[in-house]
Formats: structure tokens, sequence, C-alpha cells
């Protein structure tokens, strides 16, 4: 018997039952959205914004953009050669195998895990949040610089190859050159991404600016607040824009 | 110097046909070879085998008195240093400059730490001048490889080629991807560098004519055999189709 692949009224009710289940298990009360205008209310002791400690919401920011640079950064360094290790073309079988273990076990670990597996050695400072991103992002690049080189053009590789180089200048100049656009553009998203983590690590202590929201917030200082969230949005459109800027510079 | 392949044969992973079944061929300094064949005949692999891009599943692959196939990483470099190889779609480093791309054709004479910087000797960089000049286009040096037409970024991959003085040319398809006018501009070229020294150069092409006008030698291929051997005047319409026939097995991949 043929029986059709594609049943979109069977699919649409199977998601349906799990939607209700998923509320009904967790008691959601949907009539509490009677209780919008408290909200309203909070959005409203925003205005006027209190601009009286943007000199230090910008020196916190610079802090949240370093960390998150210097974890990038790093994890970048140390993903980039892990990558060959863990693609197919450029490492040795069991290499291979050992590398995409490796990053596939850090990958799964969750970066605030990370973060508080180093609290006893660094404290709830910059340094542990620094060591979560790069960990991380030595597993989340490396993994991804390593589909790239699996899908790079095996054409320059055989030249570099054919000349008698050795491998490493096989990778160096039969593959680097092809991927490095897509490294730049993958590692600013990562930036992009670390800058998020690192805001919400400095609401539990760590400093930055996110570190600085929460306590506007918890002392009630609303209108200052809103001006770190101002800063937050003018910082992650600014690496957008850069992060589109280099990658026009290199494809150029 | 003389190029011997002995019993030649390679199979693909477990693919049922092989590509290439016990070639014997042996090619003396100064022979222009064409070969010849429909596409999956087992041009590309044999042309791969003479350098070992593609390790052969059997047989010997000998040059200069020593077997490729069993000669350590660094043999097998310093033959390769004697083997200048240009492919269909040139295969230059795009983003890269001309010259640049013609240096690479140095590396394994180079010290790592030079090709690692990029900082290059004198002589290298003069060199890759003088070949580029050789095949006429020195004034292209410091643009970007992608800049170029496919007739210039051939020039670029036999300037390549070329770097190391090579024993031997090898080409796959070399002008396959090339109009007319430049596919005849780019064998011009690659027979007044074959006459310059006493090389080997062996070619893959596709165009019959174009491998009589050229080659001083032609092989046919069919079904990794090699049904055709001798020179272009001995080339009947016959042998030709012989070396093109279809075949009901399907030979072509």
């Amino acid at each position: 018997m043929i029986r059709p692949a594609f049943k979109p009224l069977f699919l649409a009710g199977s998601l349906l039952v799990l939607v209700i289940l998923s509320v009904r298990d967790m008691g959601l009360n949907l009539a509490d959205i009677r209780d919008l205008p408290n909200t309203v209310d909070f959005l409203g002791e925003l205005w006027p914004l209190d601009f009286s400690m943007v000199d230090q919401a910008l020196d916190e920011t610079l802090v949240t953009l370093e960390i998150a640079f210097l974890g990038t950064f790093f994890g970048l360094v140390v993903g980039f050669p892990c990558a060959f290790l863990a693609a197919r073309n450029t490492a040795p079988r069991a290499v291979y195998h050992g590398m995409r273990g490796f990053l596939t076990f850090l990958r799964s670990v969750p970066e605030l895990v990370i973060a508080l597996v180093f609290v006893p050695t660094f404290g709830l400072a910059p340094l542990t949040v620094i060591v979560a991103i790069f960990l991380h992002n030595i597993a989340v690049l490396g993994k991804l610089i390593a589909e790239l080189i699996e899908a790079a053009d095996p054409g320059p590789q055989e030249a570099v190859a054919a000349t008698g180089a050795r491998k490493v200048l096989v990778a160096l100049y039969g593959i680097v050159p092809q991927i490095v656009p897509v490294v730049l553009s993958q590692y600013f998203y990562r930036l992009e991404v670390a800058v998020r983590s690192s805001l919400l690590f400095g609401a539990i202590g760590a400093g930055g600016i996110g570190d600085m929201l929460f306590i506007h917030f918890k002392t009630f200082e609303y209108a200052a607040m809103a001006v770190d969230v101002l800063i937050i949005m003018l910082l992650i459109g600014l690496l957008d824009y850069a992060g589109a800027f280099f990658r026009s510079r290199v494809i150029g | 110097m003389t190029l011997q392949l002995i019993g030649l044969s390679k199979r693909y992973g477990k693919e049922e046909q092989p590509a290439l079944r016990q070639i014997d061929l042996t090619v003396a300094p100064g022979e222009f070879v064409a070969i010849l064949g429909r596409s999956g005949a087992g041009k590309s692999t044999l042309i791969r085998c003479v350098n070992l891009l593609v390790r052969p599943t059997e047989g010997k692959v000998v040059w200069n008195g020593r077997d490729l196939t069993a000669a350590s990483p660094r043999a097998l470099s310093e033959a390769r240093r004697e083997m200048g190889m240009i492919f269909q779609q040139f295969n230059l480093i795009a983003p890269l400059s001309v010259l640049t791309n013609v240096l690479v054709g140095a590396f394994p004479a180079l010290p790592l730490w030079r090709c690692v910087s990029g900082l290059f000797p004198r002589e290298a960089v003069d060199r890759a001048m003088e070949v580029l000049d050789r095949v006429g286009i020195a004034r292209l040096a410091h643009r970007r490889a992608k800049a170029l037409s496919g007739g210039q970024q051939q020039r670029v991959a036999i300037a390549r080629a070329l770097m190391l003085h090579p024993r031997i040319i090898l080409g796959d398809e070399p002008v396959s991807n090339l109009d007319p006018v430049s596919a005849r501009r780019i064998l011009e070229l690659l027979a007044s560098i074959h006459r310059e020294e006493n090389r080997i150069t062996l070619l893959n092409l596709h165009d019959v004519r174009l491998a009589k006008a050229f080659a001083t030698r032609i092989i046919g291929l069919a079904e990794g055999r090699i049904v055709f051997d001798g020179p272009p005047e001995r080339l009947t319409e016959a042998e030709a189709a012989r070396i093109y026939r279809e075949d009901p097995d399907g030979g072509g991949h």
C-alpha cells in the first residue's frame, strides 16, 4: 500500500495537542494577562531617561565587550587549529574521531555550568566569564570551522599538493583563503552571542553592564536602567555593522 | 629520464568497475603525449596517478629509476618538484594575488617559515616574475587571481607549474574550460614550453583535432584500458571511433 508522506492536517493536529499538553502541565493561567497594565506602568517609569550615570554605564559596557572579545578571540585562536584536527579531509582518522568527540563533549556542557565550575577558582569575576566563553567557543567555532574545511573546494588543495608542498602548506594555502570570509562572519556572530552571555553572567554579579543593569533594576532606578538597555542595543547594532564591514573588506 | 607506468590499476572504494586496468606505458623525454577518451574512461585517474595525487591500487610508477608508489613522503615531494601540473578548473587560490599563486609553485624548495609568513626571498620573486613573463602576463602580477579571464588563469597555473623547472608537465583537461581561441593559444604556449627543454608533456584532451595538431603521440583510453597508442598520423577516423565507441554496459560515470 502506498501512503502519502505529506499529511498536513495530521501534523497540525499533533502540534496542537503538544501545545495544549504543555500549557496544562505547567498550569499556566492565561487570565493573568489582565495584569498587563502593571507592565505598562513599569515601562512608564523608564521615562524620562536618567543619563546621570551614563559615564559609568559606558565604562561597564566596555568591560562587557572586553569579556566577550577576550573569550571569543582566544576561542578562535585555539578552535581554529582544533578544527583541522576535527575535519575528515585534514586529520588522520583516529585524531579526527578523538577531536570530534572532545568538541562535542565541550559543547554539551552549558556555558553557565562551565562558569559555575570556575567560580571557586576565580570568584564571581570577569575572568570566570571569560574562561566560560573561551571554552564554549573552542567547541562551537571548532565544529563550525571543521565543517567549512570539509566543504572547501578540493581544487586548490590538489594544486598545492601537486607542487610537492607539505601538508601544513596545503591547508594554509589550499583551504584557509577559501574559508576566511565565512570564519570571520561566524566569529562576529559568536562575539554577539558572547556579549549576550556576558550580560547574563553580569546579572549574577560577574561585572559589566549586565551587572549594572541588574543593580539598577533591584534598586528601582528604572530610568537609569533604560539607559543601560539603550547602550546595550547600540552595542549589538554596532557589532553587527562591524561584522559586515570586515567581511566586505576581506571578500572585496 | 623516462616515465614508466607498470601494471597500473586503480579501483575507487568498493566500485565494481576499476577506473584503470593494467596500464603499461613508457614515455621518453621529448614526447608530447595527448590522452584521449570518453569521460569516465580513466583519463583523470591516469594523469593523477603519475604524481600520486591518486594512489594506484596496483602497479608501479617509475620516475628517474625510482618507484614512486613505494617512495617516502620526502622522496615523493622531490619527485613532484620535477612534475608541474595544471588542471581543468585552473585551481588557483582565488583571493590571492597572481604573484603569490605562482610562488606556491616554489614552496617545496623554500623554508617553511618563508611560506607561512609570506616573506618570500628575492630570488623566488624574481623567478616568479620571470615565468610570468614567459607565459605573457607579467603585467597582471599584482591582480587577484579571481579577477582574471579563464585563459589568463590557466597561464598563471602554467607559470606556477614552471617555477621549479619541471621535467614533466601534466595537464588534466587543461583547455576544456576555455573558448576555442584561448584553448589553441594555451596549447601553443604548452608546445613552445615543451620544446624549450627536453621535457615530457602529458595532457588529457577531449578534442581529437587539437590532439592531432599538437601531440607527437596519442594514447586512446577506453574503460580503463589503453586501446590506441601511436603517432597522430596513425589515428584514423576508424581508430578514433574505437576510442569513443558507445559501450552498452555504460563505461561512463
